[in-house]
């Protein structure tokens, strides 16, 4: 039998839930492999459905709230990669997503149920061991904790790629941005945009290095320059057309 | 027995299978005979399996080559339950007997 229908089959077993489930389905589903020539069926389809079935398998009612959320993620975080200049906050989401039914599929092939069913059923199962006072042998403690420790890594790679963005917030659009010259023409009476954030700005872009020439229209309002002749609009040209020439 | 809280047409199908032919059978033959992929029909097998309407069983037979197969077959108390879930689908199947009445009469 060809490895890549043996590694689907071995895949599809492994995600299973319980032992007793793995083994009797690993068995099962490479015995239908290897005869499906005689039914004139491709062994590929089987493996395919092997790990459809699989993952059907591991599907209970509760899975949708996960699913659902996990969803939103993915979504979530590629509508913010597109919609901001900063992507690694909505990859650091969109990868959240993609690893939270990954994370829940661990989790549950390790919690050795007793029971084949829902989580109501593991649920019982797990009452019902407490009350027999019967404790967990060490080995699967170990699978339990390397579940566990895996999931906190790839929390913790998600929290790490959204502080770095926080930390790029003190730079802003500046770190993000080539910006080797600039100049800001600012209407000092603007209710829309303050004169005091246009100065905010030009002071970060001298810390940052930039060469800025930060020019202030003291009673100009937004958009002043729509009245093309008057004199705001006309030192506005003057200096850009100035600025222009500098950096041609 | 569990009864089964949703019935598809798929499972319907696996039914008719198991019902073709109540001796066991190989899971990949019902699939054969189901006409649908293997992904739709094992989860199907399982969940019978889980509510108590199918046993499934390790092959015995030594005298075929090759790894064992796990062989499929609905419980005896079943039938009944079975053989209503077949009847409930048996008059979409079937073509309208009566002639249907001509336009404007």
């Amino acid at each position: 039998m060809d490895a890549l229908i043996r590694g689907i089959i071995g895949t599809a077993a492994a995600i299973l839930p319980e032992k007793a489930q793995r083994e009797r389905y690993l068995e099962q589903w490479l015995a239908d492999a290897e005869g499906a020539a005689e039914l004139e069926t491709s062994s590929l389809s089987v493996a395919f459905g092997a790990l459809r079935a699989a993952v059907v398998m591991n599907l209970t009612r509760r899975s949708a709230v996960a699913l659902g959320l996990a969803a939103v993620l993915v979504i979530g975080g590629i509508r913010l990669t597109m919609i901001t200049s900063d992507w690694v906050p909505g990859a650091a989401m969109a990868m959240a997503g993609v690893a939270l039914p990954i994370l829940l599929l661990i989790i549950r092939r390790f919690r050795d149920r007793d029971t084949l069913g829902d989580w109501e059923d593991a649920l019982a199962a797990r009452q019902a061991r407490l009350s027999k006072r019967a404790f967990p042998d060490a080995d699967l403690d170990r699978k339990r904790l390397f579940a566990l420790v895996l999931g906190a890594v790839l929390v913790a790679l998600a929290a790490l790629l959204l502080l770095t963005s926080r930390s790029d917030d003190h730079g802003g659009a500046l770190d993000h941005v080539s910006v080797s010259e600039s100049a800001s023409i600012q209407g000092g009476r603007d209710i829309l945009q303050p004169a005091a954030d246009t100065r905010a700005f030009a002071a970060r872009l001298a810390a940052a290095g930039v060469r800025h020439e930060p020019v202030e229209i003291p009673y100009a309002d937004h958009q002043f320059d729509l009245s093309w002749g008057g004199f705001a609009s006309q030192i506005a040209r003057h200096v850009i057309e100035e600025f222009l020439r500098e950096i041609r | 027995m569990q009864p089964l809280s949703t019935i598809t047409s798929a499972t319907v199908d696996v039914i008719e299978a198991l019902m073709a032919d109540l001796n066991p059978r190989w899971g990949l033959e019902i699939i054969k005979a189901t006409g649908r992929a293997p992904g739709t029909v094992y989860p199907i097998l399982d969940r019978l399996e889980r509510s108590g309407w199918v046993v499934s069983t390790w092959e015995s037979d030594s005298a075929r080559k090759g790894p064992r197969r796990r062989l499929y077959r609905l419980t005896g108390d079943v039938l009944p339950a079975a053989r209503r879930v077949l009847a409930k689908r048996a008059p979409a199947h079937q073509p309208i007997g009566q002639p249907l009445p001509q336009p404007g009469v």
